[in-house]
C-alpha cells in the first residue's frame, strides 16, 4: 500500500491528480493538503512514500513543504508539480532535494508514465531544465570537492537533453543503456544539490536558485 | 592677491571687537572717583542730594550742596553741572565750553583723598571718595545703552559677515559701528555721578554726536541702495561724507547754536529716510513679497528712529529738556535691529534666511560659553572656601558636558568617508520613482560641504565657485536643477578648487549612472513589450481558438499548448544566448514523445547553426506549424515514420515535415482549420506554405524570411 501526499490548492487539479494516482497505483492512501501549513501538518502525521508538491500555494511556496519533508522524512520521494513555475524555480526545487518534477499541463497518460518512472528511480529532465542546469554548473565553475563536479559523460547527457533528445535518444547517441542515462541524470540531480549548497550560493542567487522561501511559482 | 576672509572669522572678530569695546566702556565708567551720591539740580544755585551711601553716608539727603573743595581747589556747584546731555540742553557752543571747563574743574577737585562739600546752610561734609565706582552702582539706563550698542554691532556685523561684498551690508555695518560708539559713549557721560575730566567728556560727547550723525547717514545711504538701488552708487558715500564735513564744521566753531548744529542735519537725514522709504514702498507696489519684506525693514526703522527723534530730539530743538529719559529711549534702537533680524528670518532681507539665524545663534552661544567660562572660573574662586565639591559636581555633571556638546556640534562636523560617499551617490542615481532625487542630492552636498545654505539657481553646465569662494555652483544634472551652495563648512572656510573638482567628479558619476540606468530601464521596457506582444499574438489567439472549438479533445490540446507556450514565454526561449536548436529543444522533446507514443519513428534534423536570433513570433509560428502537422500525422496519416527538417538558408527559415502515410484525404477534418491557421501565421511572416500530397505520404513545407539584423518585432 502506498501512502501518497498531494499538496495542491486547486480543487479540480487535486481530483485530477487523485484519479491519475488511482490509475497508476493500486491500493493507495491519498492525503490531500491545499496550503503550505496543511502540507507540513499532514507530512508530520504519516511516513509518506510519495509527495506531489505544488510550488505556488496560497500561503507561500511549496519549497517550504519540500524542505520540511526532506529534513524530517528523507525517505519520502518528493516530486514538484507545477504549471507556470519558471525553470529557475524548478531547478531551485531540485537542488533543495526534489527527486523530480511534473508539468501539470501534460496529458494524464504522460503524467502517469512519468510517475511510474519516478517510482522506479528514473527522473525526468526536460530540455529547458537541462539547459538551466548546464548554465548553473558553468557559472559555479569547478568545485573544490571533485565529487560535486559533473563528469564529461554527465555533461554530454545534459547537452543532448538540452537539445531536445529523450533519454532513449541520448542512450542511442552515446551508445549507452537507457538505465545508464537515467543514473547519470540522478547523479546530476545529486550534484546540483551539493553544488548549490556549497560555494555556489552567489550564482544560485543569480539563477533564481536562492533559498527563496516565499518564492512565487 | 585678494585675501579671503571667512564669515566665521568676521563674526568672531566682530564679537571680539564688541567685547573689547564693551570692557573699555565699562572701565571708563567705573574708573572715576565715587562718593555714592545722587543729585537733582536746584532752581538757581546748588544741587540737591537725593541719595547718599558708601563714602558719603554722612551727608543727609535733601541737603542742597553749593560748594565743593579739596587740596586741589574749590568751586561753587551750579545746576548746569548736572546737565545730562549737553547736545540737547546747552544751546550754544559757548555754554557747552563753559560747562566742560567746569566739569574738568570739579573732576580735578574730586580726585583727592578727602573732599569737602558745603551746603546752603554753611555746614561742611567731608567725604573720602573711592577710587572707582562699583559696577552695581551704574544705573539701568547705562546698561540699556551698552546693550543697544553691542546688539546693533553684532547684528549688523553678522549680516556683513555673509554679505561682505554688498554696499547695503557695508552701510549696515557702518550703522552698527556708529551705534556701538554713540550709545555707550552717551551711557558713560550721561550716567556720571557728578563730573568727568574735560577732555574725556568732550571726546565722549563729540563722539556721541559723530556716531549719531554717521548712524543717520548710513541709514540714508542704505536706503539709497537697498532694497533697490535708487540713485548713483557714489551717492551714499557722498552723504556720509557730508555728515562728516558737517561734524568738522561744528567742531571748528562755524556754528554758534549747538542745538541747531547738532540737531538740524540729523533731522534732515531722518526726514529723508521717510522720503526714501516712500519711494521704495511705491516701487514694490506690484511685488507683494518684496513689499512684505520692506514693510518689516521700514517699520522697524521708522518705529525705532522716529520715536526717538519725535520724543527726544525734536522737543530739544524747541527747548524742551528730554535728556533725563534719553538713556532709556536708546532702547528704541534695539527695535531697529530686532526688526531687521526678524525681517531676515521671515522675509529673507539681504537675501539671508533662517540659516543665518541658526549660525548667529550658534555664534552667540559660543560667545556666551566663553563669558560663562570666565564667570565659572570666578565663581570657583569665590566658592573655594564654601563648597569645592559642589563646584566640581556642577562642572563635571553639567557645565563641561554642555560645553562639549555645543562646541562639538559647532566645530567638529563629521567628514564623510569614501565608502559612504559612493553609497550615497549610487542611492541618488538610483532613486526609486516617487522619491525625491533632489532632496537626496542636496543631502549629499550638505554632508560633503556642510554649506550654510543651498538654493536653486539658473541652469549651468559646469561646476565653479564665485571669485571669493563664498558660493559653489553645482551644474544641472538631467532633471536636477543647478544649485548654489553658500559658505562652506558652516561658514568656517571658503570653497576651493578641490571642492570644485570633487563636485565635478560627483556630477560625472551620477550622470553616468543615471544614463546607464535609463538604458537598463529601456531594456526592461523592451522586455515587457516583448512579453505583452507574445501574450497578445500567441496566448490570446490560442485561447480564443480553444474557446470557439467544439471538439473537447482539440480544446484540451489547444489549452495544453497555450500553457506550454506560456511557460516558454516566462522562461524566455528567445534568450539570445541560446542556439536555434536549443530554442526548439522542448518542441523536439514534445514532438518525439508524441510520435513515439503513436509508434511513429522520428527523425529531427536542424541545420541552422549560423542562424541569427529569431523573433518570438517566428519560433511560435514554427512551433504551431510543427504541432499541427504532427497532430495530423498522428490522427490521419497512418504513418510509421515522420521526419522534421529545419534549415536556415539565404536568410530564410524553412521547415519540411514529411511522413510515409496515406496522404491528405479528401474528407473534411480538423486539418482544414489547422491549415488555415498555419497559412495565416506564415502570411503574417511574409512566408510561403507548400503542401505536397504524394503517393507515399504528405510533404509540408513552410518557409519565411528572417531579418539578418536581428530580432524583428
Amino acid at each position: 500500500m502506498k501512502k501518497i501526499l498531494i499538496v495542491e490548492d486547486i480543487a479540480e487539479t487535486q481530483k485530477w491528480f487523485e484519479n491519475i494516482i488511482n490509475d497508476t497505483f493500486i491500493n493507495n492512501e491519498v492525503t490531500i493538503a491545499s496550503t503550505v501549513s496543511e502540507g507540513i501538518n499532514s507530512s508530520n502525521q504519516k511516513n509518506f512514500d510519495l509527495a506531489l508538491i505544488d510550488l505556488g500555494l496560497p500561503d507561500g511556496s511549496g519549497l517550504k513543504v519540500l524542505r520540511h519533508i526532506k529534513s524530517n522524512f528523507p525517505e519520502t520521494l518528493c516530486v514538484i508539480t507545477t504549471v507556470m513555475g519558471d525553470d529557475a524555480h524548478i531547478v531551485s526545487a531540485l537542488s533543495a532535494g526534489a527527486q523530480g518534477y511534473l508539468l501539470k499541463e501534460q496529458p494524464a497518460e504522460m503524467i502517469n508514465k512519468q510517475l511510474i518512472q519516478l517510482i522506479e528511480g528514473i527522473p525526468a529532465l526536460s530540455p529547458s531544465i537541462a539547459q538551466r542546469i548546464m548554465k548553473h554548473f558553468r557559472l559555479t565553475g569547478p568545485a573544490a570537492e571533485a565529487e560535486s563536479n559533473l563528469t564529461t559523460r554527465e555533461q554530454e547527457v545534459l547537452a543532448l537533453i538540452g537539445r531536445g533528445m529523450r533519454n532513449v535518444d541520448v542512450a542511442d547517441a552515446l551508445k549507452l543503456a537507457e538505465t545508464t542515462v537515467a543514473s547519470h541524470i540522478k547523479s546530476i540531480y545529486q550534484k546540483l544539490g551539493i553544488s548549490s549548497r556549497a560555494e555556489a550560493s552567489w550564482h544560485a542567487t543569480q539563477l533564481g536558485l536562492s533559498t527563496d522561501l516565499n518564492g512565487n511559482s | 592677491m585678494k585675501i579671503k576672509v571667512t564669515p566665521i572669522a568676521i563674526l568672531s572678530l566682530s564679537a571680539l571687537v564688541g567685547i573689547v569695546a564693551t570692557v573699555i566702556f565699562l572701565l571708563l565708567a567705573i574708573k572715576q572717583p565715587w562718593m555714592g551720591l545722587k543729585f537733582i539740580p536746584e532752581e538757581k544755585i546748588g544741587i540737591r542730594v537725593i541719595q547718599s551711601q558708601g563714602p558719603s553716608a554722612a551727608i543727609t539727603p535733601n541737603s542742597i550742596l553749593v560748594k565743593v573743595e579739596s587740596n586741589k581747589g574749590e568751586i561753587e556747584l551750579l545746576p548746569i553741572d548736572l546737565t545730562i546731555e549737553p547736545d540737547g540742553k546747552l544751546q550754544t557752543y559757548d555754554i557747552y565750553n563753559y560747562f566742560l571747563v567746569r566739569q574738568g574743574h570739579i573732576s580735578t577737585i574730586l580726585k583727592s583723598e578727602t573732599v569737602t562739600f558745603t551746603n546752603n546752610k554753611g555746614e561742611k561734609f567731608t567725604v573720602k571718595p573711592s577710587e572707582s565706582r562699583p559696577l552695581l552702582s551704574l544705573p539701568v539706563e547705562f546698561w540699556v545703552q551698552i546693550v543697544v550698542g553691542l546688539f546693533a554691532w553684532l547684528i549688523s556685523s553678522a549680516v556683513f559677515a555673509f554679505r561682505s561684498r554688498e554696499s547695503s551690508a557695508k552701510y549696515l555695518l557702518l550703522s552698527g559701528l556708529a551705534t556701538l560708539t554713540f550709545a555707550p559713549f552717551a551711557a558713560i557721560y550721561t550716567t556720571r555721578e557728578l563730573a568727568m575730566p574735560e577732555a574725556l567728556f568732550r571726546f565722549l560727547s563729540d563722539g556721541n554726536f559723530l556716531g549719531g550723525s554717521i548712524f543717520t547717514a548710513s541709514f540714508v545711504a542704505l536706503l539709497l541702495c537697498y532694497p533697490k538701488l535708487l540713485g548713483p552708487k557714489w551717492l551714499g558715500l557722498v552723504i556720509i561724507f557730508l555728515f562728516i564735513v558737517w561734524f568738522i564744521l561744528q567742531q571748528i566753531g562755524v556754528f554758534t547754536s549747538m542745538t541747531f548744529a547738532r540737531r538740524f542735519l540729523v533731522t534732515v537725514g531722518v526726514l529723508s529716510t521717510f522720503g526714501l522709504a516712500a519711494i521704495h514702498w511705491f516701487k514694490t507696489k506690484k511685488d507683494p513679497v518684496a513689499r512684505a519684506a520692506l514693510q518689516w525693514f521700514l517699520l522697524s526703522w521708522m518705529l525705532g528712529t522716529c520715536l526717538f527723534w519725535f520724543f527726544i530730539l525734536m522737543p530739544q530743538m524747541f527747548g524742551v529738556d528730554t535728556t533725563p529719559i534719553q538713556g532709556y529711549a536708546f532702547g528704541l534702537f534695539l527695535l531697529v535691529y530686532a526688526g531687521l533680524t526678524f525681517g531676515i528670518l521671515r522675509y529673507k532681507l539681504f537675501a539671508l534666511d533662517q540659516w543665518w539665524g541658526n549660525i548667529v545663534l550658534w555664534a552667540l552661544t559660543m560667545l556666551i560659553l566663553v563669558v560663562f567660562d570666565l564667570l565659572f572660573l570666578l565663581a570657583l574662586q569665590f566658592s573655594a572656601g564654601l563648597s569645592i565639591s559642589l563646584a566640581f559636581l556642577l562642572s563635571g555633571v553639567l557645565w563641561l558636558p554642555l560645553k562639549n556638546l555645543v562646541w562639538n556640534h559647532f566645530l567638529n562636523r563629521h567628514q564623510i568617508s569614501r565608502e559612504d560617499l559612493f553609497k550615497q551617490v549610487i542611492n541618488i542615481a538610483l532613486t526609486p520613482p516617487g522619491q525625491d532625487i533632489n532632496i537626496r542630492w542636496q543631502n549629499l552636498l550638505k554632508n560633503i560641504y556642510d554649506p550654510l545654505n543651498i538654493h536653486e539657481c539658473a541652469d549651468c553646465s559646469d561646476c565653479s565657485t564665485d571669485d571669493d569662494g563664498q558660493i559653489l555652483f553645482i551644474q544641472t544634472i538631467g532633471s536636477i536643477p543647478a544649485l548654489g551652495l553658500e559658505f562652506a563648512h558652516g561658514g568656517q572656510r571658503m570653497f576651493t578648487a578641490t571642492d570644485v573638482t570633487l563636485a565635478k567628479e560627483l556630477v560625472v558619476l551620477i550622470q553616468h549612472i543615471i544614463d546607464n540606468r535609463s538604458e537598463y530601464s529601456k531594456g526592461v521596457n523592451e522586455e515587457r513589450q516583448r512579453i505583452a506582444q507574445d501574450m497578445h499574438d500567441n496566448i490570446g489567439a490560442q485561447l480564443l481558438g480553444a474557446l470557439h472549438n467544439q471538439n473537447t479533445e482539440r480544446k484540451n490540446t489547444l489549452i495544453r499548448e497555450t500553457l506550454s507556450d506560456l511557460r516558454s514565454i516566462i522562461n524566455d526561449t528567445s534568450r539570445t544566448e541560446l542556439s536555434f536548436d536549443e530554442m526548439l529543444a522542448d518542441l523536439r522533446a514534445e514532438t518525439t514523445e508524441r510520435l513515439s507514443a503513436a509508434s511513429i519513428t522520428t527523425s529531427w534534423v536542424i541545420k541552422a547553426d549560423n542562424a541569427p536570433p529569431v523573433s518570438p513570433q517566428s519560433i511560435h509560428a514554427l512551433r504551431s506549424i510543427i504541432r499541427e502537422a504532427i497532430s495530423n500525422i498522428i490522427k490521419h496519416a497512418a504513418a510509421n515514420f515522420a521526419s522534421i527538417n529545419i534549415e536556415y538558408i539565404n536568410n530564410e527559415i524553412s521547415v519540411t515535415i514529411e511522413d510515409n502515410g496515406k496522404g491528405l484525404s479528401t474528407e473534411k477534418t480538423n486539418f482544414g482549420n489547422g491549415l488555415a491557421n498555419m497559412k495565416s501565421r506564415i502570411t503574417g511572416l511574409s512566408g510561403n506554405l507548400i503542401l505536397l500530397n504524394r503517393e507515399n505520404g504528405l510533404l509540408l513545407r513552410a518557409s519565411f524570411p528572417i531579418n539578418n539584423n536581428g530580432i524583428e518585432i
